[in-house]
């Protein structure tokens, strides 16, 4: 196959102004559905009680929790995380000293502005609704887990044991409650309220309202509120969030625009790289043919200097010969007369 | 000569049976192999896997995905030194290269078809729904296209051992179109499976984790694709000596050449990762125990075998090309590992650390098993290492 | 030569990781003894270049035991000036750094100590480089016990201590009368001639002991660990009974300052000073009352702090309502003093403002106020108004009605009002400990119970909560504040049915 120079030139300049009429000015700053729920939760208020668990597990249909869950605090020895049968745990982080309580804290997903397992799911098998909750869709997902590996929070779990129908294990903020108006199970067992469901404005707000009312109660900062660009689930502290386990000053631009952000690259090299790669290879091919006609030239030349000194040669040896020729003709001449003149006496 | 010894290969495969001693243990691993996915498919991936929730993705992954796919890049190398950049003394590895190529992508198939948890679902992400946010869904998209390719132009060995000449001839004549297809798609997928990584800063160490992860894939790609066609070169070169055409100087020549190419991507991938660690001022956490790690990465996996490398090209010394080689292949699955499960939720992270299950090693291993065997099956009969003389000279 | 490569970058690699792991590791944080002193580097000094040197001065007191203090301290009439004195009354960097230098080094270069080894002579041997210590210096406080002692020891001879500076001799002298107390003129930092308090403390307290040492007579410690290890501390001897310092202070007063309309307010000095350890713990600086320096606008004598806030500022020990929000978050207060705030409310107002305005009558033209103590009446009997027990049947759903003791936790309650003076004049009468739990209601005899106010559902606006989760907070929160063991579920509710 062979490009011409114009053809070279003409293919890079058309990727590059291909590439280049992606309009920066033109993306718009979206900054979330308004209206869109969330929860708070105030470990302070958390005794450690897992009535959340409980009620998680009913609404969800999961099998019970092996042995009570209330009241048997050894469960707090070790650090649990969810499973594919435990959408939320919670976990004790500081133990009681005197009249200090111990420290709690409940995970579950935290269902993210800009989550990352939708960013990063090959088949789109997660959304981010209005309402806020980000729900998995089970009818296209193929198990890849690259949603697993991606949440920042530990929060997505996968059913290994299952052969046939696996499904990611999430917590999914009880959807089909609140479309009809309810809270979601967690909410509406915890006896402390240390879970506050409602809009996610409204619920900065309270945040920041108890701070401002009880500044030596917590932390000066609602986590979730800008963390990787903010999650619906909101949290607020006694003590620092790093100890809870919560990334604490991390950034808060959201993980899917650093993840993803490497993808722009792709229409740059799909239209750059044919046309570059085809001058290579024109250049390559023009190369070999300048070769070959160097070499030919070259051949060429050599035959004829050859020639021309074969001739030469041949000239000078006729010329020669005729002479050694011409000079035996006289010697012979002259050895004859010599002969007949010795002969004649 | 060719055909004749082609029958008499045959012929001496006959004799023995199939009873060889390569069949038998083959076979054995193959077997297990098989067994051990019959069991995944019937009691679920946690019966035959150590995978958990906070390691979803463990040597399946590690192995037959990500160093699977930087293993088979000599395919695109070598094509793409010898049909865009003239390199034409490389011919007589390109064959090889694309077969080994394609047998490599053949595997990081297989690979997800074992590890996937809905493997039958492997192409919704064409036909029932797009993720095209994700990087996965960009690897997918080309690796399935640059599987084609790769099937494409393995044809041509295949069209010559059939004698199907006009076939042959319409395949010969889109040799460019696809290398050139086969060096985007490339470049494109193997920088991608870095850029999976990019949305986990968290979870990756710093030292590993970077802004240019992408770059670093690529490159460590192509210094493992190029090393690869040496490490079988030096295999099947000795398996297949009996079909070999060109001299040994010639052969010789050619692992030169590509030591010196190993040598420039190695040293391309050293000062990128140096340059890396100046701009984000990294240099104190060298002195942390994962800092020792990635030093042993670096140094003894990196900066070694591109030495050697060189000296190899300097002194004209084959084996030390070899040596340089088999130690890139090494630290580029190192690398691959260390990023998918050894320094991945290198702090903080819930539960065990990952380990794999000797299951998940016996079907890497019959994976790699089979590609061998294929390997010598199609070299055996088809002109992957040597020239068929009725279509000597062409594409 | 590759093998000599490759085992070359394999013991290069292998060291890498070991000095990794080791640095790994987490080191604990170093304490620094009470008898080394961090030294404290002048500011004008500027930036330094190496670590600060902790000087070890229990080290030196040792090797220089027997050529004794004077060796590095000044002994002046006022006493042992602490610091070395060559280094004092210098401005430049250089000239300091070069002065402490020439100091340290001839010392150890010239001498050794009673075990044969000198100090240290090169820069690394004082200027260490090593994680940054935690000093285990205790803090030297003054009390009525010290005081108590000290003037036992000097009966009558106030001024062995006290002097003011006369400005005309430019001298220290004692004036019988104006005894004040050392904050009073000695502040945080050396104003020229005029030390600061830790300075002029140690200046004066030393250099005293170490005369009275050196006469054979008994007297408290002159090294450093004498005072400032916490051990040492425990150790000096306390009066049991402390006679009352006076100083020409009333039982009772009114405090009203000029310019304020407010009710003057009847405070009993008498019952107070017991209350603290000694007289600087409220006058901070100096035995003044406070309205010298915090004027009504605030002045600079008191650091601009008006006088509204000297006696109202919620977060301050030094003002009223500070100390008593300070006292409020004792363990038998907190189960309901939890949820109140400290800042003095309007209604409070009235508990200390009783007295006439201030534009009726200055303090001093009125009575002493007399001696008041609030004594509460006995907590009622159990009635219809008052129960015995409570049951809480209103959500019970998984679980039994809860059965509240109502009266015996009012009793609780009670009894700890009862136990503190301050308590029960704030409070005033016995209903006030129902408002502990009957919040935010109108006070009365018979207080409303918790659903009248919260609904089912939280209110999220007000943010307030819904009733099962008020009834677990108001509870829960109270145990917790209290130091009561953890209950469950069960403990106070029994379970209907086995929760699985």
């Amino acid at each position: 196959m062979t490009i011409s120079r114009r053809g070279f030139i003409g293919g890079v300049v058309g990727g590059a102004v291909a590439a280049g009429t992606v309009d920066a000015a033109t993306v718009e700053h979206f900054d979330g559905y308004p209206g869109r729920y969330g929860l708070l939760h105030d470990t302070t208020l958390c005794v450690g009680c897992r009535s959340c668990e409980v009620a998680c597990k009913q609404v969800n249909d999961l099998p019970p929790y092996p042995g009570q869950p209330v009241g048997d605090m050894s469960v707090y020895e070790s650090e649990r995380r969810t499973t594919d049968t435990c959408l939320t745990v919670v976990n004790r982080y500081r133990e009681a000293e005197g009249t200090t309580p111990a420290v709690y804290r409940k995970l579950q997903c935290m269902h993210c502005n800009e989550p990352c397992c939708a960013a990063v799911c090959p088949v789109r098998a997660f959304e981010k609704t209005p309402e806020g909750p980000v729900l998995y869709h089970a009818d296209v997902c193929m198990g890849c887990r690259y949603c697993v590996m991606a949440c920042p929070y530990y929060a997505l779990a996968y059913e290994y044991d299952n052969p046939i129908t696996p499904r990611v294990m999430r917590c999914t903020m009880c959807y089909p409650r609140i479309k009809e108006g309810l809270q979601p199970g967690c909410a509406e067992a915890c006896p402390m309220g240390a879970i506050t469901f409602g809009r996610r404005d409204e619920l900065i707000r309270v945040a920041r309202e108890r701070i401002r009312k009880n500044p030596e109660r917590y932390v000066d900062h609602v986590f979730g509120e800008h963390e990787f660009g903010g999650t619906s689930w909101l949290v607020l502290a006694g003590v620092e969030f790093s100890e809870l386990d919560l990334h604490d000053g991390v950034t808060h631009e959201s993980l899917p625009a650093i993840g993803t952000s490497y993808l722009s690259v792709v229409p740059l090299v799909i239209t750059i790289y044919p046309g570059l790669l085809a001058g290579f290879h024109a250049f390559t091919k023009r190369k070999e043919q300048l070769a070959r006609e160097e070499e030919r030239a070259a051949v060429a030349r050599a035959l004829e200097k050859a020639g021309a000194e074969t001739q030469q040669k041949l000239a000078q040896a006729t010329e020669k010969a005729k002479k050694d020729q011409e000079k035996a003709v006289k010697q012979a001449v002259a050895k004859a007369l010599a002969d007949q003149a010795k002969g004649g006496e | 000569m060719s055909h004749s010894t082609m029958t008499a290969d045959s012929a001496a495969e006959g004799r023995g049976g199939l009873l060889t001693p390569f069949n038998l243990i083959t076979g054995v691993i193959l077997a297990g192999g098989a067994a051990i996915l019959v069991l995944r498919f019937v009691k679920g991936l946690a019966a035959t896997t150590n995978l958990t929730h906070t390691n979803p993705w463990g040597l399946w992954i590690g192995f037959d995905v990500m160093s699977g796919v930087a293993l088979a890049a000599g395919g695109f190398v070598t094509s793409s030194a010898v049909y865009l950049f003239g390199m034409k003394e490389y011919k007589p590895v390109v064959r090889p290269a694309i077969l080994t190529g394609f047998l490599g992508y053949f595997l990081v198939v297989l690979g997800l078809l074992a590890d996937l948890g809905r493997p039958w679902r492997l192409p919704y992400p064409f036909i029932k729904q797009a993720g095209p946010t994700s990087p996965l869904f960009e690897v997918a998209l080309c690796v399935a296209i640059y599987l084609t390719v790769l099937f494409i132009e393995s044809t041509p060995a295949a069209l010559e051992w059939l004698g199907l000449k006009w076939w042959r001839k319409v395949v010969g004549s889109m040799t460019i179109a696809l290398t050139v297809l086969g060096l985007i798609l490339s470049t494109m997928h193997q920088s991608t499976l870095g850029a999976m990584y990019m949305i986990t800063p968290t979870k990756l160490h710093p030292l590993w984790y970077s802004a240019h992860i992408p770059v670093h894939f690529f490159v460590s790609a192509v210094a493992a694709g190029l090393a690869m066609v040496i490490v079988e070169g030096m295999i099947s070169h000795r398996a297949f000596h009996h079909q070999v055409q060109i001299t040994d100087e010639h052969f010789q020549r050619i692992n030169i050449g590509l030591a010196k190419g190993a040598a420039v991507a190695l040293a391309t991938y050293f000062a990128v990762k140096v340059v890396g660690l100046a701009m984000e001022d990294e240099w104190h956490l060298l002195l942390t125990g994962w800092g020792g790690w990635y030093l042993v990465e670096m140094l003894g996996f990196v900066l070694l075998p591109c030495l050697l490398f060189a000296m190899a090209y300097r002194e004209r010394r084959v084996l030390l090309a070899r040596l340089a080689a088999v130690i890139t292949v090494i630290g580029v699955m190192l690398n691959r590992f260390n990023v998918t499960f050894v320094v991945f939720n290198w702090d903080g992270a819930p539960g065990e650390r990952y380990v794999p299950h000797w299951m998940e090693v016996w079907v890497t291993v019959a994976f790699i098993t089979f590609a061998v065997v294929a390997f010598r099956v199609i070299a055996n009969r088809m002109p992957i290492m040597y020239e068929h003389p009725d279509f000597k000279g062409m594409h | 030569m590759p093998r000599c490569t490759l085992l070359a970058v394999g013991l290069v690699a292998s060291a890498a990781v070991a000095v990794g792991a080791a640095a790994a590791t987490q080191a604990p944080v170093r304490p620094i003894p009470p008898s080394t002193t961090v030294m404290t580097i002048p500011e004008w000094v500027g930036e330094l270049e190496r670590p600060v040197v902790e000087f070890n001065h229990a080290a030196h007191t040792d090797a220089l035991a027997s050529d004794g203090c004077t060796t590095c301290h000044a002994m002046v009439e006022a006493g042992l000036v602490p610091g070395w004195a060559p280094l004092r009354d210098l401005l430049d960097r250089d000239a300091w750094m070069d002065r402490a230098h020439d100091g340290c080094m001839t010392c150890h270069e010239s001498r050794t100590g009673p075990t044969g080894k000198r100090g240290p002579l090169v820069c690394g041997g004082c200027h260490v480089r090593r994680e940054p210590g935690v000093s285990q210096r205790a803090e030297m406080a003054w009390d009525y016990s010290l005081h108590a002692r000290h003037d036992q020891a000097f009966p009558e001879k106030c001024e062995t201590c006290h002097h003011v500076f006369d400005e005309e001799t430019q001298r220290l002298v004692y004036r019988k009368g104006a005894e004040d107390s050392c904050s009073a003129c000695h502040l945080d930092r050396d104003e020229g001639k005029n030390l600061s308090l830790r300075n002029a403390s140690h200046t004066a307290c030393v250099g005293c002991h170490l005369r009275r040492a050196e006469g054979g007579e008994t007297t408290g410690p002159s090294l450093c660990a004498g005072c400032h290890d916490a051990q040492a501390q425990a150790g000096h001897k306390r009066l049991e009974v402390v006679p009352r310092l006076q100083c020409g202070q009333p039982d009772r007063g009114w405090i009203g300052a000029e310019g304020t309309r407010a009710g003057m307010v009847a405070f009993n000095h008498l019952g107070h000073e017991p209350k603290v350890s000694f007289c600087s713990d409220c006058h901070h600086r100096g035995l003044q009352p406070c309205h010298e320096c915090h004027t009504l606008a605030g002045a600079a004598e008191g650091d601009l702090v008006t006088l509204e806030e000297s006696f109202h500022r919620a977060g301050s020990q030094l003002a009223c309502v500070g100390c008593h929000a300070a006292q409020a978050r004792a363990v038998e207060c907190q189960g309901c003093h939890r949820s109140i705030p400290p800042a003095a409310s309007q209604r409070s107002c009235v508990r200390c403002h009783l007295g006439p305005s201030r534009a009726v009558a200055a303090p001093d033209t009125l009575p002493s106020p007399p001696a008041t103590e609030t004594v509460l009446p006995p907590l009622p009997a159990a009635s219809d108004d008052f129960p015995e027990e409570v049951v809480i049947s209103v959500l019970a759903k998984e679980y039994e009605p809860a059965k509240l003791p109502h009266r015996k936790i009012v009793a609780r309650l009670d009894a700890g009002v009862r136990g503190s003076p301050l308590a029960a004049a704030f409070h005033g009468t016995v209903e006030r400990s129902c408002a502990g739990c009957h919040h935010r209601a109108p006070e009365g005899t018979v207080p409303i119970p918790c659903r009248s106010c919260h609904g089912e559902a939280a209110a999220a606006v007000t943010d307030q909560p819904g009733l099962q989760v008020a009834y677990h907070r108001q509870c829960i929160g109270c145990h917790q504040a209290m130091g009561l063991p953890q209950q469950g579920c069960t403990d106070c509710h029994a379970a209907k049915e086995v929760q699985s």
